[in-house]
């Protein structure tokens, strides 16, 4: 369900509050039991403010990282049914989730005003696939808790973020089957939509997902690669997405301007970017005697983020003439 | 895209010499053959310095109900990775990966060109009359894939014998039911042959996880398995011999979840048919073989659970001639041709893949007093690429009349098989074949006091490895794809010995062996994770073997204990080492028209609770009965 909620009147009340943007994967309008693997080359899907990557091979007709799906077989095993999450549906009684084959790790690139922002949370489930075999073994697989039910398997997804090609220093762990428990009918893997908090990672520019199971091989891991996602809530950074700190009020002038963006502050910015309107990323300018050119961008309205390490930036939303 | 999955089917789609007439001492040789004492053994059959074992028809008896795994894994040095009973069985030959074995079939290559390797559990040894089992490389002979052994499965025609009826009727635990019917007849210059057999099996056997664990039945296990093997030989006029070969058969296996997955609905359904025309002209210095065979095969991997089916085929042909000279008692010469032609179907291919073959070979043999030396060569053509040149040099002799000593030196390949080629994903048409060079060395004593009987004998060998193929992730790649990315070096010391105390009435045998083997990966990969240095997995460094049996007019008894020492897996853990203990009960009663056995063989009498393969049960203590019943026709 796309959702573009718009708090705007929250902001009015409180400063503390940004608009937030849900991507819910909705606008694809795809029926029940379709789904997107990239086989028309569109190289990703984007929702919200959300950009999912992905790869298809056309020779193999394999995808990765990411597939929009809405398919409903909640019974049947098998990578055969890859495509499906083990609720049947999207989170909160929506149609339509998102699907990653994550075997080496998986990105999803923040857009538009939510580039930079802080990502309040996402909902997160099993796929069929990965559920089935932890719950049943199959041929390559374990089912856990092993031969004797007591083996402290798991199977975890840990989201770290990036801001600037910098990794975060935190990162949240998720488990979607967790036996570890000294007894074991605490043991449980996930077969709903669970809500997963992710404020704690600061603002991001694009969440980073990795997969690791305790059934493990030469081939690397057992455990079907495969996680369900929906849901993902990001917030605007143009409404006063709460910044950690002081960033140093530098000021960037002329605005419009119609290329040079002169800067002005106690120190120079350690990285700078552009993105456009539509939360594209146009570019990563360096700063040269306090100033950035934005001569080679056409008419328009652009973001300038101006960085001063991890957790101090300033936005700059700028006019670009000819 | 799941491409562990597809790396699965691509390894899993499962699917024989030319010892055949050649390396066949058979009773009738001597009337084919009149200058086989000149010849000697022909010069593929075996190469001077190497190490051999051999099983004629009454030492197969006791396993005429088995299939070759089970033999290999109870007689000879080879590790036979077994899935369970009636399961998948390879084999691992001094080190080397289960597409390091060549199977033969009356000098003919069995191995699936899609995957490069035979499942043994498919070769019933009721349609065998020989098994002989050659250790160490023989490429030069026999081409691709003859690098840890080389087993060969040989028929053998009966002239001289009078016409003949057998039944062989076999119980067994866990819902074991094998019927096998074998009819010959023959006139003048002709000989007919006719064998059947119907196995079925539940194999629901109980086993534990662990001790103290409740008890599991192993379910999702059952076996049909229904063959007809066709032999015909005419002798049109003395010296010649022409031969024609036709074995269907057909297997439907179901496939047991392991022992961390709750349910299994997988199943394989084999077909083959393999027809076989062999010609043979022996003169007084020169013996012409031709050989040509036809070979189909399906594989259909279904499973229900997952809506899975895997379907895939290949057809084989195969046409060899060869000319062996004697040009003096102690002098021979053979020149051979080989050309073989594939193809094969299967949904992961993008287009049937055909590969044509052609191989010329020669040998050469020269006594010198009590020593023999030999030497081989071959060249292959593959699709009109050369490969490495496999020669083979070979020495044995007595250095003392008790004391003899052999060497033997080899460069030996295996060619990339089509899943490595051409599977998608993952498939690589840029494969190099996998070669490299082996030596092997051996002393063997031997002794003949009064009515005792004793040899010893101890061999060593080294083989490396070279573009050993393996299943990998590549930088950039999100796919496991067929390398050549790796080299393994095996190397090792077999040690064997027998005593034998033999009387009138009685024979007593003792007989024990040792093999020490390490196999190392020599390149470090990520992945699949090997480190450099680290066993191969499944490759036992230690196996060792006790066996004494007893002949008492027509009783005969064997027990054979022996010992498999851990081995590495695929997964994290170490599978551990483990004991079994065979025992062989049989009687034998011989009357004029007719004659018969019956037979008891218990398996893991010491119910050892253990596995060739991880997360693959294997049954406790369990037997075999039955009986056999031959007529034969009055001379």
């Amino acid at each position: 369900m796309e959702k573009a909620i718009s708090f705007s009147f929250l902001l009015m009340a409180s400063l503390s509050l940004a608009a937030q943007t849900t991507a819910g994967f909705e606008n694809f309008g795809l029926p029940a039991g379709a789904f997107l693997n990239g086989s028309d080359g569109s190289g990703g899907f984007s929702s919200g403010n959300a950009f999912l990557p992905n790869d298809y091979d056309p020779d193999f007709e394999s995808w990765e990282p990411w597939a929009i799906s809405a398919t409903t077989d909640t019974q049947t095993p098998g990578f055969l049914n890859q495509y499906s999450a083990t609720p049947g549906g999207g989170a909160a009684g929506s149609l339509t989730y998102a699907v990653a084959y994550c075997f080496s790790g998986c990105t999803i690139n923040l857009q538009g005003p939510a580039a930079g922002g802080l990502v309040e949370g996402l909902y997160l489930t099993n796929s069929t696939y990965a559920y089935f075999s932890m719950l049943n073994g199959d041929p390559f697989s374990k089912k856990f808790g092993g031969e004797t039910g007591g083996d402290p398997d798991f199977f975890r997804l840990t989201i770290k973020k990036f801001l600037n090609g910098e990794p975060g220093p935190d990162s949240v762990d998720f488990y979607l089957a967790d036996y570890r428990f000294t007894d074991n009918s605490q043991d449980y893997i996930i077969d709903g939509w669970a809500y997963v908090d992710l404020r704690t990672l600061g603002n991001a520019d694009s969440l980073w997902f990795r997969l690791s199971s305790s059934d493990i091989g030469v081939f690397g891991m057992n455990t079907p690669a495969y996680f369900c996602m929906d849901n993902l809530t990001t917030t605007d950074v143009t409404t006063a997405a709460p910044e950690p700190s002081s960033a140093p009020g530098c000021k960037a002038f002329p605005n419009p301007t119609t290329g040079l963006l002169r800067l002005s502050g106690p120190e120079p910015p350690r990285w700078i970017t552009v993105h456009n309107s539509q939360g594209q990323l146009m570019g990563r300018p360096k700063a040269a005697d306090n100033a950035v050119d934005l001569s080679g961008l056409p008419a328009g309205l652009y973001f300038v983020r101006l960085g001063y390490g991890e957790k101090r930036s300033v936005l700059h939303k700028v006019v670009k003439t000819e | 895209m799941p491409s562990r999955i597809a790396l699965f089917l691509c390894l899993w789609n499962l699917p024989w010499v030319c010892f055949a007439q050649p390396g066949a001492p058979a009773a009738d040789s001597a009337i084919l053959l009149p200058v086989a004492e000149v010849l000697g053994k022909p010069l593929r059959a075996r190469i001077a310095g190497g190490r051999e074992e051999a099983w004629n028809a009454a030492e197969l008896e006791p396993f005429g109900s088995s299939h070759l795994g089970e033999l290999l894994g109870q007689q000879s040095g080879l590790f036979i990775k077994s899935y369970g009973l009636g399961s998948l069985a390879t084999s691992s030959a001094r080190g080397g990966s289960a597409g390091h074995t060549c199977i033969l079939w009356n000098g003919l290559p069995l191995q699936s060109p899609m995957l490069g390797l035979l499942d043994f559990s498919l070769l019933p040894l009721a349609f065998t009359d020989q098994v002989e089992l050659q250790y160490g490389g023989n490429t030069a002979a026999w081409g691709s894939g003859a690098i840890g052994a080389v087993a060969g499965l040989n028929n053998q025609p009966d002239f001289g014998q009078p016409a003949s009826l057998s039944f062989r009727s076999t119980i067994g635990s866990f819902g074991l039911w094998d019927q096998q019917a074998k009819a010959r007849y023959g006139r003048g210059a002709w000989r007919a042959g006719a064998r059947f057999f119907h196995r079925q099996a539940d194999n629901d056997f109980p086993y534990r996880t662990a001790a103290g664990q409740p008890v599991k039945r192993q379910t999702n296990a059952g076996l049909l398995q229904t063959g007809l093997l066709q032999e015909l030989y005419w002798r049109p006029a003395p010296g010649q011999q022409l031969a024609l070969f036709a074995w269907a058969q057909q297997s439907d296996r179901e496939i047991p979840p392991t022992t961390v997955q709750n349910i299994s609905e997988a199943s394989q359904a084999d077909r083959f048919l393999r027809t076989a025309l062999h010609w043979k002209s022996v003169r007084k210095t020169i013996v012409w073989q031709a050989r040509a065979g036809l070979f189909r095969e399906q594989l259909d991997y279904r499973d229900e659970q997952i809506r899975l089916r895997s379907l895939s085929r290949f057809w084989t042909a195969v046409a060899e001639a060869e000319g062996e000279w004697a040009l003096s008692t102690r002098q021979s010469l053979l020149f051979g041709l080989s050309h073989s032609w594939m193809q094969a179907e299967a949904d992961a291919y993008e287009s049937p893949p055909q590969q044509n073959r052609t191989a010329p070979f020669a040998s050469f043999r020269q006594d010198i007093g009590s020593w023999q030396a030999q030497a081989s060569l071959r060249l292959e053509l593959v699709d009109g690429q050369w490969t490495p040149l496999a020669p083979v040099l070979g020495l044995e002799g007595e250095l003392t009349p008790w004391l003899s000593a052999g060497a033997r030196l080899s460069r030996n390949y295996r060619l990339p098989t089509f899943n490595d080629l051409y599977w998608q994903p993952g498939g690589n048409p840029g494969l190099l074949p996998e070669s490299g060079w082996s030596q092997e060395a051996s002393l063997r004593a031997h002794g003949a006091p009064g009515r005792h009987a004793w040899s010893y004998s101890l061999t060593g060998f080294s083989r490396r490895i070279s573009n050993w193929i393996l299943w990998s992730i590549r930088d950039g790649q999100s796919f496991w794809s067929a390398n050549n990315i790796t080299k393994v070096w095996s190397r090792g010391l077999e040690q064997r010995l027998e005593w034998t105390l033999a009387a009138a009435k009685w024979r007593l045998k003792l007989a024990g062996g040792y093999d020490f083997v390490l196999s190392t990966n020599e390149v470090t990969v990520d992945s699949p994770r090997m480190p450099a240095g680290e066993q191969l997995a499944y490759v036992p460094e230690h196996q060792a073997f006790g066996k004494i049996s007893f002949h008492w007019k027509s009783l005969q008894a064997e027990y054979r204990h022996q010992y498999t020492g851990p081995v590495n897996t695929l997964n994290t853990e170490i599978l551990a080492g483990y004991q079994l203990g065979f025992l062989s009960l049989s009687r034998s009663f011989r009357f004029p028209q007719w004659g018969g056995q019956a037979f008891l063989n218990l398996n893991n009498l010491w119910d050892a609770n253990y596995r060739a393969v991880e997360r693959r049960p294997m049954p406790g203590r369990h037997f075999q009965a039955g009986i056999q019943l031959d007529v034969r026709n009055k001379e």
